[in-house]
């Protein structure tokens, strides 16, 4: 709660600087979402897996989840003015309901953005509790035509994959099922030298530390940098990311997390005749998740590990988006993991389900190679749009498929509904769909943005 | 016998001659109207505020409000458009450098490149596409050839020229041609025709001209799709021609990204 006090007055000081700027952009959306699972035998342990023993996840067949995202962005300068030139910040939070197994379970994924780094937790009952999550808090600067700089919580942009981006490797983990999600920034100090369009370069130190409560840790400072080439009709992204004190011999992910590697990537995007072609590839000096051993133990695995993607985008002439993907995932569990993967699991069937094993399954980033298929048509003549992703493993044979659709009730309102069904085609190849708790989930959603 | 041969070839000659040079002459004639006619939408520095309205059957479906940067320069065209209004869509961004299009997704601040053909797209689900709004600023004479056609048109009871355009390259144009009319009087826009497989597929017509900056600009431009019951209007609320506001800097993907 100490920390809530905190970030209530950073607001009122936030605010109170407000007129000091041109341009003050309050913006956001609140909406409510209803969430079905529907099971065929209605039985008391419907929701016990061997991923949810005793349904520690406290799934309930009907639930509702109220969200409400703020923004508040100001401005002055003038980008043209070449004297003072353009500064401004951005202040983004949002609160949604958090559940303790899923508070526990995000803090042990590696997910920054869940973990209790500044995912405040504001108590409503005895029984709900809310996130406070700051997803921007940054000041920049633009010194001329050809500098940047921003300080704060910021977001860092790589890559060119909707459903993974293997570059992305400071960031949150990008997932298959929500390309729109809004990602935390990072803590960070970058310089951003533009030449035009042609030439990007961003020199950021990135502070990410694994318990902001425990004070200052120097030695999660990072340090990273990313260059952008662009001409016309193709683009070219490299980025790296260089961690002082990693530990190149470590068994484990450690306490500072999984995603405090060394790490290198390169991507492309090549437009031909209309086709968007794009790729991305990272070096990692060692895998940022923990493998079964076989007795029950988990291991990170030493040398160099190589993620990949491959993607496709057309446009049709009736406005049909089309993004094909292919993911090469050379962290995921091969078959024989997998199994060593479920074995463990089956040792905790009588007892607690430890958070930190149970988020070693990500749904969509679970298995070495996966295809996604997604197709959007927008629906003008009635406000609105429908939509299918298939996502297909072809080593663990799981398939993923998601229709949805949604539609515009006004400039401000709208709402969707959407079906996520989850299949193991071959059950003895351990894909995700054989150890969800749930196959099948109903979502219907009513936003309004302002 | 000779000789009649040799004046038979002239004859072919000249009336050839003749012909070539006519047909120079309408194709010179129709480029001055066209180039004539660009001039208030070709002008260096644009900045504009607009309402766009979506009909359907006659009945508004959506109304939304853009800002729009552009300018030419450097045998470059750029062309910023920001959405302010409605709320759902405020924030997304897309900039436009010749062929190259990127988007800024409001709802997570993402900017990435698109491929080409998402250019041919609906813009916010209007009749126009993203080339389309950019093609005007260009100048139709970058990508089109002229030719006079009807020099006694009429388009609601004003004198007009009509003029067809043909892609100069057909592997970069989305429609077939275009056949223009133009104001004979004030050499004003009055009607585009787009064609598509020998189809009027939409007809943009342009009227409210009021003086900016010297020049005569439409306050109202409607597109009206003749393959669905739709129309998109766009109304000017505020247009500055060399516009101190538009700057090189701000067609940046750096920019972009900062837009809030």
């Amino acid at each position: 709660m100490r920390r809530v006090k905190w970030l209530v007055l950073f607001m009122v000081v936030l605010l109170s600087v407000v007129p000091c700027f041109s341009d003050v952009v309050v913006s956001g959306d609140t909406s409510v979402s209803v969430t079905i699972l529907p099971v065929t035998d209605y039985s008391s342990d419907r929701f016990d897996s061997l991923l949810n023993p005793n349904n520690m996840m406290e799934l309930h067949d009907v639930s509702f989840s109220p969200r409400f995202v703020g923004k508040i962005s100001a401005s002055g300068g003038s980008p043209v003015d070449a004297g003072i030139g353009e500064y401004g910040f951005d202040f983004w939070f949002l609160v949604e309901p958090i559940g303790i197994p899923g508070l526990l379970m995000a803090i042990t994924a590696g997910d920054t953005s869940m973990s209790s780094s500044v995912s405040e937790v504001l108590k409503y009952s005895d029984y709900e509790f809310y996130g406070l999550k700051l997803l921007r808090a940054d000041i920049n600067w633009s010194v001329g035509d050809l500098f940047n700089i921003t300080i704060g919580r910021q977001p860092i942009f790589v890559g060119y994959g909707y459903g993974w981006s293997p570059m992305n490797f400071v960031g949150s983990l990008k997932t298959p099922f929500d390309f729109g999600r809004i990602e935390r920034g990072i803590d960070a100090l970058t310089l951003e030298y533009n030449a035009g369009n042609i030439l990007t370069a961003d020199i950021s130190a990135l502070y990410r530390p694994y318990d902001y409560a425990t004070g200052i840790d120097y030695g999660a400072i990072e340090g990273f940098a990313k260059l952008v080439f662009s001409l016309p009709y193709v683009e070219f992204s490299f980025d790296g990311l260089y961690v002082y004190d990693s530990d190149s011999s470590a068994t484990t992910t450690g306490t500072r997390g999984a995603t405090q590697i060394p790490a290198v990537g390169g991507g492309f995007m090549l437009d031909l005749s209309g086709i968007g072609v794009y790729g991305e590839v990272a070096l990692f000096e060692r895998s940022r998740r923990e493998y079964p051993d076989g007795s029950g133990n988990l291991e990170v695995k030493s040398g160099v590990q190589l993620d990949g993607l491959l993607g496709l985008e057309y446009t049709f002439p009736w406005d049909m988006n089309a993004i094909i993907e292919y993911y090469y995932n050379g962290e995921g569990y091969n078959l024989e993991e997998r199994v060593a993967y479920k074995n463990l699991l089956l040792m905790y069937s009588n007892t607690y389900l430890p958070a930190d094993i149970a988020s070693l399954m990500r749904p969509g980033c679970f298995s070495k190679h996966y295809l996604l298929l997604y197709l959007m048509q927008p629906l003008y003549d009635v406000n609105g749009e429908v939509s299918l992703s298939l996502l297909f493993s072809p080593d663990s044979l799981g398939l993923g498929v998601i229709p949805g659709v949604s539609y515009n009730l006004s400039g401000s309102v709208s709402a969707d509904l959407v079906y996520m069904g989850f299949f193991s085609l071959d059950k003895s190849r351990y894909s995700e769909a054989y150890f969800l708790p749930v196959k099948n989930v109903i979502r219907l959603g009513i936003k309004y943005s302002f | 016998m000779r000789l009649s041969r040799v004046f038979l070839v002239i004859f072919m000659g000249v009336s050839l001659y003749g012909l070539v040079a006519a047909k120079l002459e309408a194709e010179e004639t129709a480029s001055q109207i066209i180039a004539k006619a660009d001039a208030p939408f070709v002008s260096h520095r644009v900045y504009s505020i607009s309402k766009m309205i979506l009909y359907r059957s006659g009945r508004v479906r959506r109304v939304m409000e853009i800002e729009t940067y552009s300018m030419n320069g450097g045998g470059n065209y750029y062309s910023l458009v920001i959405y302010k209004a409605p709320p759902r869509l405020r924030g997304t961004a897309y900039l436009l450098i010749n062929n190259d299009l990127w988007v800024r997704f409001a709802s997570t601040g993402r900017v990435r490149r698109l491929s080409s053909s998402a250019r041919e797209n609906s813009a916010g689900g209007s009749d126009f596409s993203y080339n389309d709004m950019g093609e005007n600023g260009k100048g139709m004479l970058l990508g089109y050839n002229a030719l006079l056609g009807n020099e006694n048109a009429s388009i609601n009871g004003v004198e007009a020229y009509e003029i067809t355009l043909t892609p100069k390259s057909t592997a970069k144009s989305h429609y077939e041609k275009l056949v223009v009319f133009v104001g004979k009087r004030d050499f004003h826009y009055l009607r585009i025709d787009y064609y598509k497989s020998n189809a009027n597929v939409k007809s943009l017509i342009f009227s409210d001209y009021r003086k900016v900056g010297g020049s005569d600009y439409p306050f109202k431009m409607v597109m009206e799709s003749h393959v669905r019951p739709t129309k998109t209007e766009i109304v000017t609320k505020r247009i500055e021609l060399n516009s101190s506001r538009v700057n090189r800097s701000i067609f940046t993907v750096s920019y972009l990204k900062r837009i809030r």
